[in-house]
């Protein structure tokens, strides 16, 4: 009976040291990637600047980014190279091209009042919080607002309760944070793989919005997805 | 041979579930294809005990220590990761055999996911667990009773081994890109709560083993007792 308590606790000890050595490898490694990702921010910020002030002196008066207007240029040349047959099928494939400035004011684009797939609304250059709702194509909100490092889940909550949005959220402000619901759009509502996920700068980070820590620079867009599971 | 074939058709079974918790389009599905697979697994049992001299009575044994096993489960819940499931799924593998170990494993991890949650690691953790049980069962068949510290040892390890298979699945359904680094970097990740796993296996058996192997051998020599 001793003999085994000894063992025990010894083994106890043992795992204990390990445990500790895991921790402080899991550390390690942790201070060593923020270093990198923390200077990858900083050229990331200083590129974004750069192309807001390109942006802002090219783009005075239309809005919607580069990479748009030339998806209608090369849609407004399709159109006008297979005029008649394949102007229905381009405007369902691309709906920008019922909305672009480029394109000839040809009959077939004005017969088109039928409710075609609307364009993938593309939020303003410089606004840093975005909410958009991918199912019906709109934005519910945008801005630019200044934070920094807070959660995710504290901006989000603060911004829609100045706003009057309603939103379902059962664990606000902790770790376990789930926005369930944003603006009436609950999840599994569009389907059973919908709902509410968020992207920062782009990217889906692999925690929740409770735990992850916003940066000063970050762009952060909230997206109602018919499938999350889909990046 | 028939039982070499119920064998391997539980394996069939599980590893098929495995692969479908991994696709996005059967997630809808999956909850319902999981149990109806639990289902069969439980149904072709019957086929295997039919032959076997214990008949229902090891079905009853099987049902009662799945259990007990997802009920040790719950009742640790609220520490991260000590389960004694490990041990458990691995002493009745060691006295009853492979084949009810893998049954055991299987079953409990599905019965105590009602109440954690049913989720594309269900399959996984079956599978898991369901290896763990065969395992020992096979050290079983060789070893009709192994001391205190060396059974520990291995509970240890087994610990180790089912956090490192649902690791796999983590990899395949979460990581990306799958490099050497990412994979690396899964398994450092989990290395605290895969410590805390062994250790709680190694502490568990190291207090249980003794008493429980005396009840479940007692049990067994029970059962085959017949009177002519």
């Amino acid at each position: 009976m001793k003999r085994k308590l000894m063992i025990i606790i010894v083994m106890l000890l043992v795992c204990t040291g390990m445990f500790m050595l895991a921790q402080k490898a899991q550390k390690s490694y942790q201070d060593k990637n923020s270093k990198v990702t923390a200077s990858k921010d900083n050229s990331a910020d200083t590129k974004k600047a750069e192309d807001n002030i390109k942006k802002t002196e090219t783009n005075s008066t239309a809005e919607p980014s580069k990479v748009e207007d030339k998806n209608q240029q090369t849609s407004a040349v399709n159109t006008t190279q297979n005029k008649p047959a394949n102007t229905a099928a381009s405007t369902s494939n691309n709906g920008n091209s019922s909305s672009s400035p480029q394109q000839p004011t040809t009959p077939q684009a004005v017969v088109t009042p039928t409710p075609a797939p609307k364009a993938m609304p593309v939020p303003k250059a410089d606004s840093n919080f975005v909410i958009i709702d991918e199912v019906n194509k709109s934005i519910i909100l945008e801005g630019k607002f200044d934070f920094d490092k807070v959660t995710i889940d504290f901006i989000t909550c603060k911004l829609l309760k100045e706003k009057n949005i309603a939103y379902g959220n059962d664990d606000e402000g902790t770790s376990m944070s789930y926005f369930y619901s944003i603006n009436g759009l609950t999840e599994k509502k569009a389907g059973a793989l919908s709902g509410w996920c968020f992207y920062v700068n782009g990217q889906r980070p692999g925690i929740g919005a409770g735990s992850y820590i916003y940066h000063k620079g970050d762009v952060l867009i909230w997206r109602y997805k018919e499938n999350a599971l889909k990046n | 041979m028939k039982k070499f074939w119920i064998g391997i058709i539980t394996a069939v079974i599980i590893i098929v579930l495995m692969v479908f918790s991994l696709s996005e389009s059967m997630q809808n599905s999956l909850m319902i294809l999981c149990t109806l697979g639990v289902f069969v697994l439980l149904f072709l049992s019957y086929f295997y005990f039919e032959k076997s001299k214990l008949g229902t009575k090891e079905i009853a044994i099987i049902a009662t220590l799945s259990a007990f096993t997802a009920m040790s489960r719950i009742v640790f819940a609220p520490i991260p990761n000590v389960k004694p499931v490990t041990f458990l799924v691995a002493l009745s593998g060691f006295v009853f055999g492979p084949y009810e170990g893998f049954l055991i494993g299987s079953t409990s991890a599905f019965l105590s996911n009602i109440f954690f949650g049913q989720g594309p690691w269900t399959p996984w953790q079956m599978f898991s667990w369901g290896i763990i049980g065969a395992i020992s069962g096979l050290w079983g068949k060789k070893k009709e009773k192994v001391s205190v510290f060396k059974f520990s040892i291995a509970c240890f390890a087994f610990g180790f081994m089912f956090d490192w298979i649902m690791n796999i699945w983590n990899i395949i359904g979460f990581v990306k890109p799958i490099t050497v680094e990412s994979v690396m970097l899964t398994y450092l990740a989990s290395l605290t709560f895969d410590i805390m796993h062994g250790a709680a296996s190694f502490v568990f058996s190291m207090i249980f083993y003794e008493s429980f192997l005396q009840v479940l051998k007692r049990f067994k020599l029970r059962l085959e007792v017949t009177y002519k």
